[in-house]
């Protein structure tokens, strides 16, 4: 018999990944009431409450007593006399089951409730006081989940083999564990709010704090540990009463019923269906019951239903081609025309992340996409190489190579990623498995590329690690991503980025994540990486020093729409959007010393709010009625320059 | 590395320690006399005395556990009070047995059981809520109640396989296989569900980290990423769970020994208590004890092994 159920270990997680700053401010409607919402929460519920009252009441509901036998109906099939059927002595079953429940379920409370009891204390108090009692509690909780639980047990029923009851002490003592581990994370978190440490400021003691304070928020946690225990706790005792402990016969109790029914399977087999079949649906109700109470507890946790992280998905063949609106100049590497990502929202609808991107990248040039975070900037960039948001799609054109990216299968784009275009992400420590040397990862992506033996690929590994001027590269191979700083992982992922000989890399904020004197070491080394093999960069950033040092071309993108597209050198001097005008405004290097910085009011709007007109017009200072009547499109201005705004004459008079 | 798996070693000696002294206190608090059951109804005041003083149940239980502790260190469990036996002996006879189950059933619950919660995040939906039901029905039935059944369909009325006992591998390999692939299936019911969805939880989750997206952005094969970067990154939570599970069925061993009749450990014990031979009794749980050390050991270093962090900083 398990004594671990499968939820006992994922409970650790549910409640534990408690916010720190969750406040109770609204109330949320009680845990019974959102435990009953649930259909299989109402069912279990429903189910374990009637096996509870129907054993109780068994003397009332039992069509027979627990002891009258009748001689001529033994081991008899369901009947209407005998609805479960009758045992070895021509006992009625139903009624054997709703007698046998009792000491069973009375058994497993008494564990249960010991178990919760010293959970609770130990857990509360290691989670509040922390330090060494959290320690030597932790290893008491270790040590208990190693004991081999049920040998124990045999060892305390042979003292008292007329009853379960004595036994249920050490049961509830070892099955403490679990909830000692997860009412302390609990607790820790817990203990990071606010208004415990207000509490204390009032001059409450430590014990007051943890019973007035922590307690009741824990409540829930504590719940959903208990129908756990309990459900070990019926397996656990009804498995001691199969093997004959505890019991004292004729009385009858579950697990001793099933070892009847087992000696008489030869002629009976239907015996054992009722008995094993009463142990099984308790322990299921229960177990049901603390997984939807485990959901239910979480959502008063965050105060909204869970929703999942969303995972990144590709949309894989689901992305519709449109037509081009434009052929692709000649001499271009990459084309994009027309780009859209429209992802489902939680209410169901699609929400549209890129809204018609165009642009062109050539051979040895860079261009820049800018704009604040939440502009789809980044989206963009993974919707080239085939990558959308969970359940995403991705429409419109991207041609690499007179070969249409958008809707190619994952075969086709798997012999562009990596091998033609080299994708460079923003945190370089996640971008890498923790488990793998970065000499391991490199490898590994060479012998994907070119199919080249083992020895090989770590070679070119190693020329790679040293491409990216990294010293020591045979030291630095044998490290793992958390042995090296933040510069060096982001080396390594460039490294990996050119493992393929790309002829394009996608850079999405490559030095965001990294300290400032190590951006411009980044940045140096991709310029002179293109300089060197002419690979085209698109670089995505919203730091325009970086489009002054490296970009040859700037498209500034406001809420997943391009704005303004122009040469880099005319963007600085002649911005033809408003928007472009603050973001160079709030740039710290232009700004004149001494002067406060200015910034641009409000923020990006969120892509459910998008408005019909100019997207801008609520944080823009030319805004006219006109701007919000209609979709603006892209403006022709002059030399190439266009720009999405109508009233970009003005920007003139402003500066 | 050697630091940190010392450390973990020397945490089982309490443990060790604890289970023979619980054991020991708890055994001497027994009621029934063990004297008495060994001469039986007619027997003398000064038999019994004679016997009592011989098995040294007059003296203070630290004196007597101070006794067995001798013993153990000089490397014996002592005698059994009814078949006069090494404990020693009587325990390793049936050990094969205890381990054949344990580890048969560990290795199925984790090869079942990693293989069916791989299948639900490659595949997800139905196969995702078929998997989640299965889990659950391995959790709540219990086990002896699956082992009775499996011996009613596949053994009596099929006839596939043996219905009880056991053949010792050196006698017959086959005869081995067969006597344990009902019980092991039994054994492992719970575990490979149990397994299966903490596979699904850890597994799901690593497939939505950044290094996964950047690996696909990078063109590796989707079974490279899933195998080799994926599993790789859940297996912490999965080997915990294993190692949970191991144990657990090592306890699940007493019952399953005893619905298909196999001379196990777990027999010994339910043997032993009911004839409250206490040194029979002490020697079978130092030895699932010791079972409990060599797994938690033995996840020990597979967390070393597939945490760089664990094997290079400590």
């Amino acid at each position: 018999m398990s004594a671990i159920s499968p939820l006992q270990t994922s409970g650790l997680e549910g409640p534990g990944s408690v916010p720190a700053g969750a406040t109770a401010s609204a109330k949320p409607p009680s845990l019974l009431l959102r435990v009953l919402r649930r259909p299989i929460g109402a069912a279990a519920l429903i189910v374990f409450v009637g096996i509870i009252v129907a054993c109780a009441a068994a003397p009332l509901l039992a069509p027979d007593g627990p002891y009258a036998s009748s001689l001529l109906a033994e081991l008899q099939g369901p009947s209407v006399h005998h609805l479960l059927g009758t045992d070895e002595l021509g006992r009625d079953i139903l009624s054997r089951l709703l007698y046998g429940g009792r000491p069973t379920l009375l058994a497993a409370a008494e564990a249960t409730a010991i178990a919760i009891f010293l959970g609770t204390i130990l857990g509360v108090v290691s989670g509040y006081r922390r330090g060494l009692t959290d320690r030597v509690v932790s290893l008491w909780a270790d040590l208990l989940l190693t004991m081999p639980v049920l040998v124990v047990l045999i060892v305390v029923v042979s003292v008292y083999p007329s009853s379960l009851y004595p036994a249920m002490l050490p049961l509830g003592l070892m099955l403490s564990a679990a909830p000692i581990r997860v009412l302390r994370s609990v607790t820790l978190a817990v203990r990071e709010d606010l208004y415990i440490d207000a509490a204390r400021v009032n001059g409450l003691t430590h014990r007051q704090i943890m019973i007035r304070h922590v307690l009741p928020r824990i409540r829930g946690p504590i719940v959903v540990q208990a129908t756990l225990v309990g459900a070990v706790s019926v397996l656990m005792a009804s498995g001691l009463a199969f093997l004959g402990f505890g019991v004292q016969v004729p009385a009858p109790s579950w697990g001793s019923m099933v070892a009847e029914a087992a000696s008489e399977y030869q002629q009976q087999s239907w015996f054992l269906v009722p008995t094993g079949g009463a142990i099984a649906l308790t322990v299921l109700s229960l177990g049901l019951l603390g997984d939807v109470l485990r959901d239910a507890v979480a959502e008063q946790w965050t105060g909204v239903a869970p929703r999942r992280r969303p995972r990144v998905k590709s949309a894989g063949n689901a992305g519709s081609i449109a037509a081009g609106s434009a052929e692709a100049a000649p001499g271009v590497t990459l084309s994009v025309r027309d780009l859209r990502v429209t992802a489902p929202a939680a209410n169901g609808t699609d929400l549209v992340l890129v809204d018609g991107i165009s642009f062109d990248l050539s051979a040895g040039r860079t261009l820049a996409i800018v704009g604040e975070s939440g502009c789809g900037k980044s989206v963009t960039a993974r919707a080239i190489l085939g990558v959308a948001p969970a359940g995403g799609r991705i429409s419109g054109s991207a041609r690499f190579d007179g070969r249409e990216l958008v809707g190619a299968s994952e075969s086709q784009l798997r012999a562009v990623r990596g091998r033609r275009i080299g994708f460079i992400g923003q945190d370089p420590l996640t971008a890498l498995d923790p488990t793998q040397t970065t000499g391991s990862a490199l490898a590994e992506v060479v012998r994907a590329y070119s199919g080249c033996r083992a020895a090989a690929a770590r070679g070119r590994a190693l020329e790679l690690l040293a491409r990216v001027r990294l010293e020591n590269p045979e030291r630095i191979a044998g490290l793992y991503p958390h042995q090296i700083s933040g510069g060096m992982a982001q080396r390594v992922t460039i490294a990996r980025a050119l493992a393929g000989d790309p002829e394009i890399i996608v850079a999405d904020e490559p030095t965001t994540a990294l300290d400032v004197t190590v951006q411009a070491d980044i940045l140096a080394l991709l310029v002179s990486l293109q300089l060197s093999s002419g690979i085209a960069i698109l670089l995505i950033t919203h730091d325009w020093g970086v489009v002054a040092g490296m970009a040859d071309e700037v498209l500034v993108m406001y809420a997943g729409q391009a704005v303004e597209r122009t040469a880099a050198e005319r963007i600085f001097d002649h911005p033809q959007h408003p928007y472009t005008d603050l973001l160079l405004r709030a740039n710290p290097q232009r700004a004149p010393a001494g002067s406060a910085l200015p910034s641009i009011r409000g923020t990006v709007p969120e892509p459910a709010d998008w408005p019909v007109g100019c997207r801008f017009a609520g944080r823009c200072p030319l805004a006219q009625d006109d701007c919000q009547a209609a979709p603006i499109p892209m403006l022709a201005v002059e030399g190439g320059h266009e720009s999405r705004c109508i009233h970009a004459d003005q920007l003139q008079a402003v500066r | 590395m050697l630091a940190y798996l010392l450390r973990r070693l020397l945490l089982s000696v309490p443990l060790l320690f604890l289970v023979s002294i619980l054991t020991f206190v708890v055994v001497a608090l027994i009621p029934g006399d063990p004297a008495v059951r060994i001469l039986g109804a007619g027997h003398t005041e000064a038999e019994y005395h004679a016997l009592d003083h011989k098995l040294g149940l007059t003296k203070p239980i630290l004196t007597q556990y101070g006794h067995w502790l001798g013993q153990v260190l000089h490397g014996s469990l002592g005698t059994s009070l009814f078949s006069l036996q090494s404990v020693s002996s009587e325990v390793n006879q049936r050990l094969g047995v205890t381990v054949s189950l344990v580890v048969g059933a560990t290795l199925v619950s984790l090869v079942v059981g990693v293989g069916l919660g791989v299948a639900s995040v490659v595949w997800r939906g139905p196969l995702g809520r078929a998997i989640d039901a299965f889990s659950w029905a391995g959790f709540a039935i219990p086990n002896f109640w699956l082992g009775l059944i499996l011996v009613e369909y596949v053994a009596v009325k099929a006839k596939l396989l043996p219905p009880s006992g056991y053949v010792p591998l050196a006698q017959s390999p086959w005869d081995w296989l067969q006597s344990l692939i009902l019980p092991v299936l039994t054994l492992s019911a719970a575990g490979a569900t149990g397994i299966a969805k903490q596979t699904r939880d850890a597994l799901s989750e690593v497939m939505s980290r950044e290094f996964i997206v950047s690996m696909r952005l990078a063109g590796l094969s989707r079974g490279t990423i899933l195998f080799r970067h994926g599993l790789r990154n859940a297996a912490i939570p999965i080997v915990t769970i294993v190692g949970l599970f191991a144990v657990a069925m090592l306890g699940g061993t007493i019952l399953v020994e005893q619905v298909f009749v196999l001379p196990g450990l777990g027999s010994l014990a339910v043997q032993a208590a009911t004839d409250h031979d206490l040194p029979v009794i002490e020697g079978v749980v130092i030895y699932f004890t010791l079972i409990v050390v060599a797994v938690n050991l033995i996840i020990d270093l597979s967390y070393a092994w597939l945490n760089p962090r664990i094997r290079i900083a400590r």
